[in-house]
This record gives structure tokens, sequence and C-alpha cells, in this order.
């Protein structure tokens, strides 16, 4: 009988064995620090949008500063996607694929002179102002229109450290300094960025307007309905190859992202697309 | 002479005794005579999936893990580890009304957990046990009877409970919600006669896929 039982006691502890055991892998690792991540993102998309259209406006300046003789020349070398058209050389309108997609109002005097005053209207959004404050330094400031983003304050200073009379934004070595608020409609919540830049966005001759080399910046979350809020300490540099790391700070942890150079900005804002409705 | 009746009389035994052996095995058939009878049998099954049947309520119940994808101040710091289960304990009472038909309850019990990981560090920051318990009326059918072996099939529905038990950190949560449970098994046998050896296989539900158990008979057979 002990004999009996001690058998099926063995029996019993094997097929325990047997039947015991794992049936699901570990979960993949969160990013944690995901949201940090995306006020990044949207920031850095918004500082991307201005120096978009600060790009469109020194190179309207070298079209109108350019001789009539070769203005064809430089319509074609800088603005490719467009056509330039205007009825009294004051304001200006670029045309892709028959809509017109920037509107721009020059001043008599050439951007490159201080105090001048060039203005640019995206389609679907309010025109902002760049003013020339000297020092090959032009500053926007604006309040409560609305851009891709609903801007509610945006004080910006690009500080061309290349040339004297930059032809574009992308073809010179720029310095941008500043701070912006923003809100953005995120499923169904309204969420206010603000950015303020704690280490200039430096930008490289020959690169994309969105492309930054190095840089910092403090980060701040709010959501209007629920009045949850966070902040995030952001850096960035470009690695030699063409990556660009992140090192994200949010909820006092730390995370690098690798990502590819113009992860995030493959759009094309030159087209006639609605950037209201764009979603991270 | 003498010689040949020594033979005779050997193949004369020898036809005898096969006569006896043929006449016995046609006696044995006729004394198992069938009678209702109480069955118990405890097994132990394996569980390869912790959402036994398609159990919706039990999804309702566990909606605050649905991952919503939107814009959160509080991104998952932890996550889940490998979920590793107990197998499955079953009881089972069956009472066989006929030498076809069976019908009986079942009471299984199976164990799910694992434990939770720092997103950052890899650290164990709390853990997670499901505790699932079923409870549901069954019938067996018998397609293939014989004393000492038989096979079935057999499918019972009921219901469940799941005690989840969740720890991180300081914060325990505790969450009790039911469900539809239950077992269906395409492939069962026993063999032996009181005490018996049981397996199962091709089974969905509580108990497991496979499953291996014992069980015994009460007043199976009468003889006559």
């Amino acid at each position: 009988m002990k004999s009996t039982i001690f058998k099926l006691a063995i029996l019993f502890i094997a097929t325990l064995c047997f039947v015991s055991c794992q049936i699901q892998e570990p979960q993949t690792p969160p990013d944690y620090t995901k949201t940090g991540r995306i006020m990044f993102s949207f920031s850095d998309r918004n500082i991307c949008f201005y120096s978009n259209l600060f790009d469109k406006l020194l190179r309207m300046n070298t079209y109108i500063q350019a001789a009539d003789s070769d203005k064809q020349n430089v319509e074609d070398s800088y603005f490719e996607s467009f056509k330039i058209r205007s009825k009294d050389n004051k304001t200006w309108y670029l045309i892709n694929s028959g809509d017109t997609i920037y509107t721009i109002n020059s001043d008599n005097k050439p951007f490159s002179s201080i105090g001048s005053r060039f203005s640019i209207k995206r389609m679907y959004c309010n025109p902002i102002i760049f003013e020339n404050t000297g020092n090959n330094q032009w500053n926007i400031k604006t309040k409560n229109i609305n851009l891709q983003d609903s801007i509610i304050a945006t004080e910006l200073n690009f500080n061309c450290t290349s040339d004297s009379i930059p032809k574009s934004f992308e073809s010179a070595d720029f310095n941008i300094t500043g701070n912006t608020k923003f809100i953005v409609n995120q499923y169904n919540n309204q969420i206010t960025f603000s950015c303020s830049i704690t280490k200039s966005f430096k930008h490289l001759k020959n690169s994309s307007f969105c492309n930054f080399n190095i840089g910092a910046c403090t980060l701040m979350a709010y959501n209007n309905s629920t009045l949850e809020e966070g902040s995030t300490q952001a850096e960035f540099e470009k690695l030699a190859t063409d990556m660009q790391k992140i090192k994200i700070i949010y909820n006092n942890r730390t995370q690098t992202y690798t990502v590819g150079y113009s992860y995030n900005y493959s759009y094309n804002f030159d087209t006639n697309y609605d950037y209201y409705n764009f979603r991270y | 002479m003498k010689r040949n009746w020594n033979r005779k009389i050997i193949i004369a035994f020898v036809i005898l005794s096969f006569t006896a052996v043929k006449a016995q095995d046609s006696i044995t058939n006729v004394i198992h005579k069938f009678k209702p009878y109480h069955d118990v049998r405890l097994t132990l099954g394996t569980q390869k999936y912790e959402i036994i049947l398609p159990l919706l309520l039990e999804n309702l119940g566990d909606i605050d893990e649905v991952y919503i994808n939107s814009f959160s101040f509080h991104p998952d710091t932890y996550y889940a580890g490998a979920v590793y289960t107990t197998g499955s304990f079953s009881a089972s009472y069956v009472y066989q009304i006929t030498k076809k038909l069976g019908l009986g309850a079942t009471m299984a019990y199976c164990s799910f957990y694992n434990n939770y990981l720092d997103a950052e560090t890899n650290v164990i920051v709390g853990k997670s046990v499901r505790n699932h318990i079923g409870i549901y009326p069954k019938m067996y059918n018998t397609w293939f009877s014989r004393p000492k072996f038989s096979i079935y099939s057999s499918m019972g529905l009921g219901v469940g409970w799941v005690f989840k038990n969740n720890t991180v950190g300081e914060e325990r949560t505790h969450k009790t919600y039911w469900n539809i449970t239950g077992q269906y098994t395409l492939l069962g046998f026993t063999i032996g006669e009181k005490l018996y050896a049981t397996g199962e296989i091709l089974g969905y539900g509580t108990e497991g896929i496979v499953k291996i158990g014992v069980g015994y008979r009460f007043n199976s057979f009468k003889k006559l």
C-alpha cells in the first residue's frame, strides 16, 4: 500500500512538472519616455514649420533682388516646385499645381536690411511677419494665430552665422533661439505644448530646413480637458551617420533614441495638404 | 497397441483443454452485465492558453489593460514578464447511466502568474496571479467499451471565476470577475476496471489540451 502511494506521489509530481510550464513570452518593454518623445516631436515640428516659412522668405528675397535677366534662373533653382506670380511686385504668390500655397508680402527694402518686414501666409494658415532685427538676425513674434497648430505665442530668433546675405535658410548656417507655445488637438483632447530652447538649435548649411544639428530644449505639455501636465528635457545631436540621437528625460527617467535624421518630416509643406489635420 | 491408446488419450486432453478455454471465454462475456455506477476521477492537464474559451466577459472585466493609442502623461514604465501556469487540476464526478451515457460535474482550477519588470532596468517591480476556478456539468459519451478499456468524448459548459491579484510597487489591486467556462474533449480513454488510469487528448477548455489522471468506479460490474 505504502509503495503504491509512493508511486502515485512520484507520478503526480512528474505530471505536475509536465503540465506546469511557460505559456507566453515576456512583453516588449514599453517606451517609458514616450510622452516626452511626443512632446519633442510636436515642438520640433512646430519650429520646423517656422524655418520652412523663413526659408521661403529668404528665397523670395533672393528672387526679388536678382537682376531681371537672372530672375528665371533664380525661380528655377530656388522654387523648383512653384510658379511665382505677382500683380504689383509687392505681393507674391507661390503656386503649386494650381494652388496658391504661399502668399508673401515683401517690404520695399531688401529682407537683408535692418528693420525690413516680410510677411508670409501659408494656405489654411494666418500670415506671420518676420523682421530683420540687425546683426544678421531675423525675428518672429506672434500671438493667438492659426498656423499648422493654433499658436498661443511664439518668439523665435534666426541668427545667420555663415553669410551676410543668406540666399536661403537651407544654404546657410543658422542658430535658432526663443520659445513657442501652441495647441494641438489630439484625439478630442486639446493639449497645450510649450517649448523653450535652452541650447540653440543649430542648422548647418546644405541641409533641409528641418534638420538641426544640435540643440536642447525644455518642454511642457498641458491637457486642457483633464488638467494633467508634464515636463521634459530634450537634447539632440546629429550623429556621423545620417542619424539623430535624441536624449529625453521625462518623469525622472532617461532614454536615448536614435532615429533617422529626417524621421518625421518626410512630408512636404509645399503642397496643399492641410496640416491642421496632421496628427502625430 | 498400448502406445496407441496413450497417444489417443493425450490428443483427447489437448482438444478438451482448448474446448474448455473457449467455453470459459463465452462465459466471461455473459457474466459482465452493465449496471449504473458512480465514478470519480482526478486529473492534471496542460494549459496552453490563459483565455480558455473566447471569454468576452473576461475581457470586459479587464478593460483597463486595453491599449489606448493616445497621448498620455503616464506612459507605462513596467511590463509583464513571461507568463507561467501551474497547469490544470480537475476533479470530476460521473454517474454512468448507461453503457454509453454518463452525466456528472467537474470542478477545475488553474493558475497563471507573471512578474512585472521595470522598463528601464528590467528589475522585478511586481507580480500578477490569476486563479481560475470553473464548475460545470458534464456529459460523457462512451463509444467504445470493454471491461478494462474504454474510449469516450465529453463536453461541459458552466461558469468560472477569475481571482486576479496584481502588485506593482506599493500598489495592490484585487479583482474578481466571472466568465463562461467549460471543456470539450474529443478523445479520452480509461485503462483499468475499478481503479483506472485516464487520459485525454484533443481537449479544449479549462482542463487543458492533454490531461492524465486516476479514477475509481464504484460497483461498476455485476457478476451473474
